[in-house]
This record gives C-alpha cells, sequence and structure tokens, in this order.
C-alpha cells in the first residue's frame, strides 16, 4: 500500500488496491472509536444514457437512487440493514447527481460489518415482487421531496439551466419515470457500473489498513467491468431559461439564482475550480462582503443565505440560495456587484483572509470521517485526491477570481428559479 | 476520551470541560439558562441575535464577520435551544486549534475574548441599536413563520404545542411571531441587564488545553458579567399521566401527510429507568430494525417514513411518520398496536439486542463529535446533572426485555396530530 504524508496537516492517505483494482484509501484517525467506510460508485442519477462495450440504451429518470433502495436486498430473504443492525453498525447510503454511495459507522466489529458492506453491494438481488414494492416506498419519497421547498426550488433552477442535460431531473426521478423501472433495469445497470473500474472504498477511522484490504480482496469480486461511455448531451454554455416559479405551502419566497461555469477538466485541475470557485463567492457575497451587509440590511437576505460552487460530470455553476421578499431585487444586486468588483478589484488583503478561512474549513472538515469519505471519493472519480487541494491555496489571485465571477455572471448564463407562497394562505 | 470535568468559573456559571488532542477542531459554548416561559421566550431569543450583529470592537457584521475570517474561519452563531423546560440562549463557536496553523495562534484566547465582548459589550454602548433590534426581530419573526416550510419538523412542533399547552413546554423557543415583531429596544435592553446577572450560566470547551486553564480563559472573557445575589431557577416539570386522548389535525396543500403521535412516557432523563425507556423508543421506532420501520413502512408499505424517539428531559415519546390521508387510520392503527406489543415485551432477541447496539454505538460515537458533546452537556447542565454518553451506554447494558416492557406499559397515549395533504389534484 502507498502511503502519502500530509504533514502540514498531520493527515495520511493510504492507497492500497482490492480485486479488480478496486482503488481502497484510508484515512487513519488514531484515537477516534467510530469507523466510517463507504463504498461509493461513479453512478449517479445524470448517467441516464450510456454504452455499455459500445451499445448504447437509454434508462428512466430514478435508476441509481432506485438501485440504491433494492441494493440492501439479498438472496437468502436476509437484508444488509438486518446484518448491520445485528452487528452494532448504523448503515445507510444516498444518491447524488454525481454518485451513489453505501456506507456504515461502527464503534465495534469493524471488519464483519465491512464484509457485509462489500457482499451486500457486490450482490444484486431483484424481484418483480419487490421491486413492484419498492415503487410504493420510493413513490412517498419522491412525493415527500415535492412538499420541501428547498428541493424544489433548486431542481426548478438545474431544469432551468439545463435544457438537455439529465441534471435537470430530480435524482430519485418521478412517479411516472420510476414506474418504468423493472427487475432487468436494475440488473444491467448494477452490472454496468458496479465494478472495480468505477468504484472506491474509502475508510476513516483508527484501523489497520493492511486488514481493510485483506478483507475486501476475500470478499469483492476480480471483475474490472465492461467499458463504459457516458452522454450527458451537449453542453450548454447559456441557460436554457432565465426563470423557473412555482407556488408551495412557504411563509415567504424561496430562491435559487444559478450562473453557469464551464465544467473543469479532470485532475487537479477540478480541485482548483473548485477552490477558486468557493473563493469568488466569498468575495461576491461572503457575510464580510459589502454585498451581504447591503442585502441583510434591507431584509432581502436572512441568515438562512447560502452560496456556493455546484458540481456535477459535465455541469457547473455558481449558486446563490436563499429567501427573499424580492428575489429579483437580490439578482440585480449579485450583478451589480460583479460589475463593482471588475471596476474596483477585489482587495488583495481580504482575498488572503478569505483564503485563510477557507484552510481553516477544510481542517475542521478533516476531522469528520463521513466527511473525508465523501470528499475523497468525489476528488477520486475526478481523478484527484483531495488533500491535494492544500497545495493550490497559494497559486490562487484576486484577479483569477474575478475572471471566475465574470465568466458565469453573464445574463445569458444565469437563471432564477422562485417558489412563493401560494395566495391567501396561512403564514 | 477524557472525562467532561465540571468547574466554577464564578458564582452561577460552570465550565464542562473536555481535554482531548482528537480534534483539530475546539469548540466553545456559552449559555444562559432561562426558565421557558411563552412571556419571556422571545424576548431572550432575541438576544443572542441582536449581540451578534456587532460589539464594541466589531460593531457591525460585517467587521465581525472578518474578525472571523482572520480567525482562521472560525464559525461563531447565536444559539437558541431548549432542554426540557430550560430556554438555553446564548453563542456556539468552532474554530481552528491553534496548533494546527501556521504562527501557532492562540485561537482559543481570542474566540472567548470575542465571545465574552459579544455577550457583554455590544455596539451602541449603554443601549441597543435600534436598527439592529428591528432588524433581527424581523428575521426572527420570519423564521418562526418559516417553520411551516420544512412540514415534517413542522407538524411534530405542533404536535407538542397542543400535546402542551397548559405547560412551559409548549411554549416555543424562539417565541411567537407577533409578539417577537413587536419587541422595542428598550425592553430588550432591561431584559438583557437583567438577565445576565439573573442567570445561571453553561460554558463548555473541548479541546487540548487542561480544563483549569480553560476555566481562566473564560474567567478572563467573563470578567464583567454581572452577577446578582440569587439565580432564576430554571428546570423541568414531567407530566407522568395523560388526561382523556386528543385529537388535532391541521390542512395544507401539500402531496404527503405527517402524522405525529404524543405520549406520556412518565420517564425522564433523571429516572432511574430511563435507560430503559431509550431501549423501549428505539424497539418501537428508533432504528432500521424497529417494529415501526419494519412493520408501518416495510411489511405495509403505508408510509414512506415511521419513526419514534424519546424527548427525555420531558419524558415524552413522539412518533413520527409521513402517510398518504387515505392511510391515516391504518397507519395509526398499526403505529399503536406495536406500542402494545412493546408493552407487552412482544420483543425478540435480535430487536432487543440490536436496538441495544445502536443506542451503545450512537452514544459512544458521540465521543468523535465535540459538536454533539457540547449539545449533551448542555442538557446535563440545564438539567443540574453531569452524566456523560459512555455512562448511560453503560447504564443500557444491563436493561432487561421485562424492564422494556414494564416502563412500555406505564406510558399513555395523549395527542395525535395529523397534517392533511389537500389531494385535490395530482
Amino acid at each position: 500500500m502507498n502511503k502519502l504524508d500530509f504533514p502540514g496537516v498531520r493527515e495520511t492517505l493510504i492507497c492500497g488496491e482490492g480485486p479488480g483494482g478496486l482503488p481502497i484509501f484510508i484515512v487513519p484517525k488514531p484515537g477516534y472509536r467510530k469507523t466510517y467506510a463507504m463504498l461509493a460508485v461513479q453512478y449517479g442519477s445524470v448517467d441516464t444514457r450510456f454504452a455499455v462495450d459500445g451499445a448504447w440504451r437509454d434508462t428512466p429518470a430514478g435508476v441509481a437512487h432506485f438501485l440504491e433502495h433494492k441494493m440492501f436486498d439479498m438472496p437468502d430473504g436476509e437484508d444488509a440493514l438486518q446484518a448491520f443492525a445485528r452487528a452494532g453498525a448504523s448503515p445507510n447510503a444516498f444518491t447524488s447527481h454525481a454518485m451513489t454511495a453505501y456506507h456504515f459507522a461502527c464503534t465495534d466489529r469493524f471488519e464483519e460489518n465491512l464484509r457485509t458492506l462489500l457482499r451486500f453491494v457486490s450482490t444484486p438481488y431483484f424481484t418483480k415482487e419487490s421491486v413492484d414494492k419498492e415503487q410504493g416506498i420510493i413513490g412517498q419519497e419522491i412525493r415527500m421531496m415535492e412538499d420541501n421547498p428547498r428541493s424544489r426550488v433548486y431542481e426548478g433552477l438545474l431544469a432551468a439551466l439545463y435544457g438537455a442535460h439529465p441534471i435537470r431531473l430530480p435524482i430519485a426521478g418521478t412517479v411516472a419515470s420510476i414506474a418504468e423501472i423493472g427487475a432487468d433495469t436494475l440488473r444491467d445497470c448494477h452490472a454496468a457500473f458496479y465494478c472495480s473500474a468505477r468504484m472506491c472504498l474509502c475508510v476513516a477511522g483508527d484501523v489497520d489498513p493492511a486488514r481493510v484490504e485483506d478483507v475486501a480482496g476475500a470478499v469483492w469480486p476480480a471483475a474490472r467491468g465492461p467499458a463504459v461511455t457516458r452522454d450527458y448531451g451537449a453542453p450548454n454554455r447559456e441557460a436554457s431559461r432565465k426563470t423557473a416559479s412555482r407556488a408551495m405551502e412557504v411563509a415567504r419566497p424561496i430562491f435559487a439564482l444559478g450562473a453557469l461555469c464551464a465544467p473543469p477538466a479532470p485532475g487537479t485541475e477540478t480541485l482548483r475550480f473548485e477552490l477558486l470557485g468557493e473563493l469568488a463567492m466569498e468575495a461576491l457575497t461572503g457575510p464580510a462582503s459589502p454585498l451581504y451587509k447591503a442585502l441583510y440590511e434591507k431584509r432581502l437576505i436572512n441568515r438562512d443565505y447560502g452560496y456556493g460552487l455546484f458540481r456535477a460530470p459535465g455541469a457547473a455553476c455558481l449558486v446563490a440560495v436563499g429567501e427573499s421578499p424580492e428575489p429579483d431585487a437580490v439578482r440585480e444586486a449579485l450583478f451589480d456587484e460583479v460589475a463593482r468588483l471588475g471596476r474596483d478589484g477585489i482587495d488583495a488583503a481580504r482575498f488572503e483572509r478569505l483564503k485563510r478561512a477557507a484552510l481553516g474549513a477544510r481542517l475542521r472538515l478533516m476531522d469528520v470521517p463521513e466527511a473525508l469519505c465523501r470528499l475523497q471519493a468525489d476528488a477520486h472519480f475526478a481523478h484527484a485526491r483531495y488533500f491535494d487541494a492544500l497545495s493550490l491555496f497559494d497559486a490562487l489571485t484576486p484577479e483569477a477570481a474575478y475572471a471566475f465571477l465574470n465568466e458565469a455572471f453573464a445574463p445569458a448564463r444565469a437563471a432564477l428559479s422562485v417558489v412563493s407562497p401560494k395566495a391567501d394562505r396561512g403564514g | 476520551m477524557a472525562e467532561a470535568v465540571r468547574l466554577t468559573v464564578r458564582p452561577g456559571v460552570t465550565l464542562t470541560a473536555l481535554q482531548t488532542e482528537q480534534f483539530k477542531t475546539d469548540v466553545l459554548s456559552l449559555s444562559l439558562l432561562r426558565p421557558l416561559s411563552r412571556e419571556e421566550a422571545g424576548l431572550s431569543a432575541l438576544l443572542p441575535q441582536v449581540l451578534c450583529r456587532g460589539s464594541r470592537t466589531y460593531p457591525d457584521m460585517t467587521r465581525l464577520a472578518a474578525r472571523l475570517e482572520a480567525l482562521y474561519g472560525a464559525r461563531l452563531e447565536p444559539a437558541v435551544r431548549k432542554k426540557g423546560e430550560v430556554q438555553c440562549v446564548g453563542l456556539t463557536a468552532d474554530f481552528v486549534d491553534g496548533a494546527y496553523l501556521p504562527a501557532r495562534p492562540d485561537q482559543l484566547r481570542d474566540m472567548a475574548a470575542l465571545m465574552g465582548e459579544i455577550l457583554l459589550d455590544p455596539a451602541g454602548g449603554g443601549e441597543f441599536l435600534p436598527a439592529y433590534v428591528t432588524g433581527e426581530r424581523a428575521v426572527l419573526a420570519d423564521r418562526i413563520r418559516a417553520e411551516r416550510n420544512h412540514k415534517p419538523t413542522y407538524a411534530v412542533r405542533r404536535m407538542l404545542a397542543l400535546m402542551c399547552a397548559g405547560e412551559a413546554y409548549g411554549a416555543h423557543e424562539l417565541g411567537e411571531a407577533h409578539a417577537v415583531e413587536a419587541l422595542e429596544p428598550e425592553a430588550l435592553w432591561a431584559h438583557y441587564r437583567a438577565v445576565l446577572a439573573r442567570s445561571r450560566v453553561a460554558l463548555f470547551y473541548a479541546g487540548p488545553r487542561p480544563p483549569d486553564e480553560a476555566a481562566d480563559i473564560w474567567r478572563g472573557a467573563l470578567d464583567a458579567l454581572p452577577r446578582a445575589a440569587s439565580f432564576d431557577r430554571a428546570d423541568t416539570r414531567v407530566v407522568r399521566t395523560a388526561a382523556a386522548r386528543r385529537e388535532h389535525e391541521e390542512n395544507m396543500d401539500i402531496a404527503q401527510g405527517t402524522l405525529i403521535l404524543g405520549m406520556r412516557l412518565g420517564v425522564a432523563a433523571g429516572d432511574a429507568q430511563y435507560p430503559a425507556a431509550l431501549l423501549a423508543a428505539a424497539v418501537y421506532g428508533g432504528t432500521t430494525t424497529s417494529k415501526l420501520f419494519l412493520s408501518v413502512r416495510e411489511r405495509l408499505s403505508l408510509a414512506y417514513y415511521a419513526s419514534a424517539w424519546l424527548e427525555g428531559h420531558k419524558g415524552i415519546l413522539v412518533v413520527s411518520s409521513g402517510i398518504e390521508a387515505k392511510n391515516r387510520a391504518a397507519a395509526e392503527a398499526e403505529i399503536l398496536r406495536q406500542w402494545t406489543a412493546v408493552a407487552e415485551g412482544t420483543i425478540s432477541d435480535e430487536e432487543l439486542e440490536a436496538a441495544r447496539l445502536s443506542l451503545i454505538h450512537r452514544l459512544r460515537a458521540a465521543a468523535d463529535r465535540p459538536d454533539r458533546l457540547e449539545d449533551h452537556f448542555l442538557g446535563q447542565a440545564a438539567a443540574g446533572r453531569t452524566e456523560g454518553p459512555d455512562a448511560l451506554a453503560e447504564r443500557l447494558r444491563g436493561v432487561s426485555r421485562a424492564e422494556v416492557a414494564a416502563v412500555a406499559a406505564g406510558g399513555a397515549w395523549d395527542t395525535v396530530y395529523f397534517l392533511r395533504g389537500e389531494e385535490t389534484h395530482e
């Protein structure tokens, strides 16, 4: 196993390999009681159209998420959740635009739980009966998300920004799209994506790295998997629509503003892109910016206001999300502030302070095993290593941050999604 | 992990200190412990929001935020929490320990000093700046109103408010929106001066420094804190019985209904049977092997989620489920039936041990999360106790099936609340 030390932050990343070349990343956390393990698949909601060994196929929205639900079933009538429960672990899973991940945390019996994780994710078992039943459960989940204004406003934004990219579809799909998913769809997609070439295992905790590799060697199947090509449609550099709106049971309007960026090249460039995007948004609208104070004092935003860089395969945008009585005024103020930064520049001393704060935020995350594993999986799928981001700070300049903002904040590239209160109701 | 140590820093001011070198992040918090009441909740909740607008040295949010950036992105937040019938009002902070930073700055001393200044030396000198008060009262009122945006949380809150309408616990820890909007700067200032002197204060520190040193640093930061001759009492009354079961229903134009049930379990965190009560709640609805998860969700597909937990300070068991309105009667009947099974001791060895292991895991894993420990020990401080999660985990190991059933049999359903989707479309 390959051991990489990052002495500046006193962290170590151990890189190993399982059967079929399954990448294994371990971040030792001496003294931690909890061990966290995540098995991630580079298969998310955006992977609806792909070719397996040259044969193209289109799949309904929501397959990745549906698979996540059904993977826990095991052929012996057993449910992986029960196996984890018996060994005192807390398992869970999530599906994002870019990945599906299965994970557990435990304070005891780590190897037994790791075996369970590797075993159930590599064992497809789907019956018509159980798939039909799951449609009901996922249907409920979709309806729950439909009542969540934060999800809806974000979905509205992505659908407005992207006319063709499957990121425009909800992660779980729709009640109609999941009705098209059968046991065979799940089997095919599992065979295409759930293999060593498109997965990685990340572990953070007080573990013996050699044992992790041993357990993987004993349990994980050796197949590297077929060749897969993915298609996200023609990339768009302009927003498909400028606005999206919806009325819901909310007390005040909720907005999400997005501005398209050109997706970064893979590798360390992706890390640099994310860091620069984050610093640029801090400079534009972070709590120490003049814009934040002005918006807050006019009550155009409140402490729920958030902002940042969003990235998924083939897609990237800067976003600002919050509650506001006048979302259009927030949009206008953001564009005006980008113009002002163009005239006055981003203050160099302030930019150095923002770098300090960004470094601090990364250091804090290193205390959180869950975050470390997810960030490393994300970085790996972008052909990078998370800790390498730490060496990129010095080279970033205020001018580069401004250029980043200026490129994204062009009227043709931006969209504003708003969820407004339904008329004459509550509140 | 080292044991948490509780020290008295000044009269009525205690520090829970946890010396650990496990983390890069240090955690600090400061809470005034107030008796929760409808009259006072809004005033007390508004205080930390206004204080965080600015202090003497950092008189506006821009300068304060810049200071936090310079402290390597330290986070400092106003915090208002409800621990039983104690309203905990103050500040929480976390920040990278100086040992991990270039030039090794004394981040702990700097942050404690900043928190002390924010608490004791607000911008405006001998009064609050009126613009800060009018701005923050509007923001706070908006925040209270926005709670209905998130239906599952809103529904739990409504159920508890209806269930405890005649008790302090029924009050919202942020106050009522319309009352908060009417709060004036002068009244807030008078309240501020009074509660600073009359409140017990709970401090917390987790980080590498010895408890005595942390206490000295806090003592220095809070040197100007006025102290009265005696302090307002803040504790929680546990209601151990329910009258007749009450039902409430509300309509919203939403896709999914939310069914919430509340039970007087009659056992709270200070009681000997508390571990058995925790275990009963976990067997019933606390894990993916629980009765509610396996029956209501998995077997009957009546809900996307169905779970239960114990509000330990007040001794209330809460059940929450997301259902379609047409399934309401079936879901409710199943939820009640599963509790009866717990109370009758119809609990398999596997169910009992999985629930026990899950609870023990959660409690022991808390040692890896200083923010969770902070919240845990604030609850302990509010109740005048010092038990850490490890001690509670140990007590869970010996609980028997009969003890779980006995605690469950003593519970009485009190309130059923249904947030109904209108089902007029889709």
